[in-house]
């Protein structure tokens, strides 16, 4: 029987621009909604191997197909590793976007300021913990206007990754550079 | 919240949120010294954030503890969480999702 004890917690993002969001949300349907439980609440009497308390995180750097795709993170799924394997290697077929497993409960916060402006982003931790995913969103109300172009702009700059040993003032720093490149490419 | 959002979900949230909240706010209090909170309040709008933002509490260094709630784009399910400065604000704490009707605007 599954127990609390053993159970991994597991959040998996897909990034990265003008997604395959029918084929996304094709696979949501077919393969993790059979397995949702209710959120916060690890039924007892399961499956063993079903060990991985999971959900999905979808990220378009294309804001208008990011709407198609922002409640998939409000669903919870109980899944054994060799099932979120598979999925893995489904979402991987379809060529568009990257895939990294995350920490469940680490979707976090990051601001910063320039020209007395805030600027926001969410922040994700790989399993690894070698890297911090920083992605632009739609809290500080500055952010609407670049979120809005951020499909326009190289891949590179859709998304940052800094090393997760930078101190949380080096984050704010390198999240600053980017921004202000963004601006400069948006004007 | 606002009137309205307190009408449709202010017992759910009273029951289930605000005692977790309310514990957790406690806890980061041994830590740290409350001097001050920052609400939802913003210039533009209804004059309440559309975010996630609630409220936080601040010593003199800043936010200490951070009370979150995420809508999804029906607007029919929130979860409540909260974050601290013990981990640059960086994860989730408490996490507990309400199911409801669509919700109108935070402050309506």
């Amino acid at each position: 029987m599954g127990g609390l004890s053993n159970i991994k917690k597991i959040l998996l993002l897909t990034y990265g621009c003008n997604l395959d969001h029918s084929n996304i949300n094709y696979l949501v349907k077919d393969r993790l909604s059979p397995f949702e439980i209710e959120w916060g609440n690890i039924p007892k009497n399961v499956d063993g191997k079903r060990n991985v308390l999971f959900q999905y995180d979808v990220y378009d750097a294309n804001i208008e197909n990011n709407n198609k795709v922002s409640d998939i993170y409000f669903h919870q799924y109980l899944i054994s590793e060799n099932h979120l394997n598979a999925f893995e290697y489904s979402l991987s077929k379809l060529n568009k976007g990257m895939n990294t497993c995350c920490h469940l409960d680490a979707r976090g916060h990051i601001e910063i300021e320039i020209d007395h402006i805030e600027y926001s982003a969410r922040t994700l931790i790989p399993i690894d913990k070698k890297t911090i995913i920083i992605l632009l969103d739609e809290e500080a109300e500055a952010n609407a206007f670049i979120r809005s172009q951020l499909h326009l702009l190289p891949a590179e700059l859709q998304y940052l990754i800094v090393d997760y040993k930078l101190s949380y003032d080096e984050q704010k720093f390198k999240m600053k550079r980017w921004i202000q490149q963004i601006l400069l490419m948006c004007k | 919240m606002g009137k309205e959002v307190t009408k449709r979900i202010g017992n759910e949230v009273e029951a289930k949120v605000i005692p977790k909240f309310k514990d957790a706010a406690e806890e980061a209090g041994k830590k740290y010294t409350y001097k001050s909170s920052k609400g939802p309040t913003v210039s533009g709008g209804n004059g309440i954030n559309q975010g996630e933002h609630i409220i936080s509490l601040q010593d003199n260094a800043g936010d200490y503890i951070r009370f979150h709630v995420n809508l999804n784009s029906s607007r029919n399910t929130s979860t409540w969480h909260w974050h601290l400065r013990d981990d640059n604000f960086q994860w989730h704490y408490g996490q507990i999702q309400l199911k409801h009707n669509s919700l109108p605007k935070w402050g309506d």
